[in-house]
C-alpha cells in the first residue's frame, strides 16, 4: 500500500475573528491533512488516522470513504470480544452500505482498523483520499489479551518502538502483518521485552495500515503527540 | 446487482476452497509446564536424574507435515544459521518468524504435524538419532490458518504436546566393550 501524506496547519478562521472580537482570546489550532489510500484487488488491513471532527469517535464509513470505494467493496470488521467478524458492502449505486455498519464504523476510528476487500473487476490501484484531523496530546489505543486489530492514531510510517507501541508492549507479544501484494501474511515479528528486540524483524508500520496484534495482557499503546 | 453479488460469493468461496493450510514455527502460545502436557507443550530436556527439565539451550528443529500421519512431507528445516531462537523455559521457534504451507492441508483445516528436535551439530534429526546426540520428536494435530474471509492467520504449535529431549542409552556394543575391559582387567589381576 503506497500512502501519501500531508499535513497542513489550519489556525480557525472562526476562531480568530471570534477572538479578535472577543476580550478573552481563545484560540483553537487544528491540524487537518489528507491520506492517500492506494488499494488493490482482494483485501488489505487498512485504518483511518484522520478524525472526522476531532472527537476520535464519530467517523463512518461515509466520513472515511465517501463514494470513493468501488461498488461492492467490503469492510471486515473483527470484534475482539467475540473473535468474529462482520461485513458491509458498498453499493456505487445507491451511494449506499448494507450489513452490519456499525461494527465497521466502530473499527474505523483512529486506533482502530479493518479488512477491505476490493473486488477484482475494479482497475487497480484504488485511490481512496482520507480527510481529517491529526489526533493531538496523549493518544490511547486499549486492547484486549489475544488478537485484536489495531493502528497508530498517528499518520505517521515507522518502526513499531518509534511509533511507540513497545511503550506498553509484554514480552512475546506478536504483530502480523497483512502484504496485499501476495494477498498473505508477511512474517510473524515476537517482541522481547527484556531486549527490546523483535524476533522476525521490528515490524515497519506504513501510514493508514493496521495489523494484527497479539497481547499477552491487555493494555494500551499509549503515546503523546503534537504537530511541531 | 445479485448476480455481481453472487459473483463475488462464488470467488470468495472457491478461494476459500484453493486456500492451504498455514502454520507458524513456534510455541509462544504454549504454557503448560508439564512433561506430560498433550497439548499446549513445551520443550525439555531429560536431566540427570531422569526428570525433564525446561530446556533453554541450542537446538535445531524439523517439522513435517500432511493430512494424516502416513503423509508426512518435510516442511522446514531450521538449524545451523537458521536455527530457531530459544527464549528460555521451554519456548522456542523460527526465528525469522516465516509462515509455512501444510502440504495436503485446506485453509483452516486439522494438519497433522511431527515436531524433531536435536543438539549437537548435527545436519538432520536422523543424523542425530545415529551420532549420539539428544533428540525427541512428537506427532499432533494442529489446527492451521489460511483458510476463510478474510484469510485467519497462521496458527503457531498450539497442539504440541511437551517434546522432551532425551539423551540415548549406551549402546549394546559399547555395554559389550566395557564388560570386555572390566574382565580383562580382573583377570589380569589375579
Amino acid at each position: 500500500m503506497r500512502t501519501k501524506t500531508l499535513l497542513l496547519t489550519a489556525a480557525l478562521a472562526a476562531a480568530g475573528a471570534l477572538s479578535s472580537m472577543a476580550q478573552s482570546n481563545v484560540y483553537s489550532l487544528n491540524v487537518v491533512g489528507y491520506v492517500n489510500l492506494s488499494l488493490t484487488n482482494g483485501f488489505q488491513m487498512i485504518a483511518n488516522q484522520l478524525d472526522f471532527d476531532g472527537t476520535g469517535t464519530n467517523n463512518t464509513l461515509a466520513t472515511v470513504f465517501g463514494t470513493n470505494l468501488p461498488s461492492l467493496s467490503k469492510v471486515y470488521a473483527y470484534n475482539a470480544g467475540t473473535a468474529t467478524f462482520s461485513a458491509a458492502t458498498y453499493s456505487a449505486a445507491s451511494a449506499t452500505w448494507i450489513g452490519n455498519t456499525a461494527a465497521a464504523d466502530s473499527s474505523l476510528q483512529p486506533g482502530g482498523g479493518v479488512f477491505l476487500s476490493i473486488p477484482a473487476s475494479a482497475t487497480a490501484p484504488v485511490t481512496v483520499t482520507t480527510v481529517g484531523t491529526v489526533l493531538q496530546g496523549t493518544l490511547s489505543t486499549p486492547y484486549i489479551a489475544g488478537l485484536n486489530i489495531i493502528s497508530s492514531k498517528v499518520p505517521i510510517a515507522g518502526g513499531a518502538g518509534a511509533l511507540g507501541l513497545t511503550n506498553s508492549a509484554s514480552t512475546l507479544d506478536a504483530v502480523y502483518q497483512f502484504v496485499p501484494a501476495i494477498q498473505t501474511y508477511g512474517p510473524k515479528h515476537t517482541y522481547v521485552a527484556t531486549t527490546g528486540t523483535w524476533i522476525g524483524g521490528e515490524p515497519q508500520i506504513a501510514v493508514g495500515e493496521s495489523f494484527w496484534y497479539d497481547a499477552h495482557n491487555a493494555g494500551s499503546w499509549t503515546v503523546t503527540f503534537t504537530v511541531q | 446487482m445479485k448476480k455481481l453479488i453472487l459473483s463475488a460469493l462464488a470467488a470468495a468461496t472457491s478461494l476459500g476452497a484453493y486456500a492451504q493450510g498455514t502454520i507458524y514455527v513456534d510455541n509462544t502460545a504454549n504454557s503448560d509446564t508439564s512433561p506430560q502436557a498433550s497439548t499446549g507443550g513445551l520443550l525439555f530436556q531429560e536431566g540427570s536424574s531422569g526428570t525433564p527439565v525446561l530446556y533453554s539451550g541450542a537446538f535445531s528443529l524439523s517439522v513435517l507435515g500432511g493430512a494424516s500421519a502416513s503423509s508426512l512431507s518435510p516442511i522446514v528445516t531450521l538449524t545451523g544459521a537458521t536455527a530457531p531462537f530459544n527464549y528460555g523455559g521451554g519456548i522456542f521457534g523460527d526465528s525469522t518468524g516465516a509462515s509455512y504451507t501444510v502440504p495436503g492441508v485446506a485453509g483452516s483445516g486439522i494438519a497433522t504435524l511431527e515436531v524433531e528436535a536435536w543438539t549437537g551439530n548435527f545436519s538432520s534429526y536422523a543424523a542425530a538419532v545415529t551420532g549420539g546426540g539428544s533428540y525427541g520428536e512428537v506427532t499432533f494435530q494442529n489446527a492451521t490458518g489460511g483458510g476463510g474471509v478474510p484469510q485467519a492467520l497462521p496458527v503457531d504449535l498450539v497442539g504440541m504436546p511437551a517434546l522432551i529431549l532425551t539423551t540415548p542409552e549406551p549402546s549394546t556394543i559399547a555395554l559389550g566393550a566395557l564388560g570386555t575391559a572390566a574382565l580383562v582387567f580382573f583377570r589380569r589381576r589375579k
